[in-house]
């Protein structure tokens, strides 16, 4: 009986936890995956960032443009409009002006004088309707644009 | 009982490698993320700087280039009050020498949005027929930005003498800057 038990006894085997074999293989396969894993990320990272500077565009500003064209014409009108105003103004009436003789209905507190029996020597002596222009402030400044 | 001991060791020691190199992998790629959001940010700066820039330079050229051209027209503007009094000055006195009489009507400045308000002129002229006609044209095309708005003629014949006179009420519309700007 004791014999049988002892042989039998030498007849367990002991369990192996470890296995070198097995838990290098484990071991190296869990190694490679995380490679992989992190070659994948890496590869997506780097492709993801490398074109970054490429497509990446600033924001669009909007100035408001010069038109020369416009401006141009503008400066074209202008130019003619201040030729036509020098002409204009360059042609000094020569004849005497006459007396306004209408009927005017302006209030005044000076005596009322008929203005129909004024004649056509009144006018002459009598000061002209300029007179009143230059009883004003004397002018003395002119345009001076584009000359 | 030792043997299993120092397996059990070696194991744990084997996971904890483990773990560490897969937090070291998370961190690593947790900074590489905001690393690459960060660059990110700062290439869009870079790229709006450069646009800015750009449209600057493109601006200062434009600004440079078409100086002479934008002061030319600046001058066909009223630019502040003294323009206005040199104008009614100026006003006067041809009205003097096309021998007509002038008279203001109205004289305002009216706000309104934008960069120019407007100068709103209303004369009355009396004189000879050709004067008053040359006058009003001479009105009509003043050198500045602006619009003859309405215009009235009437003509007056003396029954006695038969001399014709004529009055015209001219309102004008003229562009001056703004004073804040």
């Amino acid at each position: 009986m004791t014999r049988t038990v002892f042989k039998r006894s030498q007849g367990y085997q002991e369990q192996k936890l470890m296995n070198p074999a097995r838990e290098w293989v484990i071991g190296i396969s869990i190694l490679i995956g995380i490679v992989i894993v992190a070659g994948v990320f890496d590869a997506r990272e780097y492709f993801k960032y490398n074109s970054l500077a490429s497509e990446i565009e600033g924001k669009t500003i909007e100035i408001k443009k010069y038109r020369h064209s416009v401006a141009e014409r503008a400066r074209q009108s202008f130019d003619a409009r201040l030729q036509q105003f020098n002409q204009l103004k360059s042609q000094i009436p020569t004849v005497l002006p006459p007396v306004v003789l209408t009927a005017s209905s302006t209030a005044t507190t000076t005596p009322e004088v008929s203005s129909e029996t004024q004649t056509e020597a009144d006018a002459v002596d009598t000061p002209a309707v300029t007179d009143v222009v230059s009883e004003e402030t004397a002018p003395t400044s002119t345009l001076s644009i584009g000359e | 009982m030792k043997r299993f001991s120092k397996k059990i060791h070696t194991a744990f020691t084997a996971l904890l490698f483990l773990g560490g190199s897969v937090a070291v992998f998370v961190l690593v790629s947790h900074m590489e993320t905001r690393g690459g959001e960060a660059l990110r940010e700062r290439l869009q700066l870079i790229a709006d700087e450069q646009v800015f820039e750009q449209q600057f330079n493109t601006l200062i050229s434009t600004v440079n280039d078409t100086e002479e051209e934008r002061t030319t027209l600046a001058g066909f503007i009223l630019e502040d009050e003294r323009d206005t009094i040199e104008l009614l000055s100026t006003l006067d006195t041809i009205a003097k020498e096309q021998s007509v009489e002038l008279t203001t009507r109205e004289l305002r400045e009216n706000e309104v949005e934008g960069s120019f308000n407007t100068l709103l002129l209303g004369y009355e002229i009396r004189g000879q027929e050709t004067a008053v006609v040359r006058m009003s044209e001479i009105l009509e095309t003043l050198p500045y930005h602006g619009h003859v708005t309405s215009f009235v003629m009437d003509r007056n014949t003396d029954e006695t003498t038969g001399n014709v006179t004529m009055t015209a009420k001219l309102n004008l519309e003229l562009s001056i800057k703004k004073h804040d700007q």
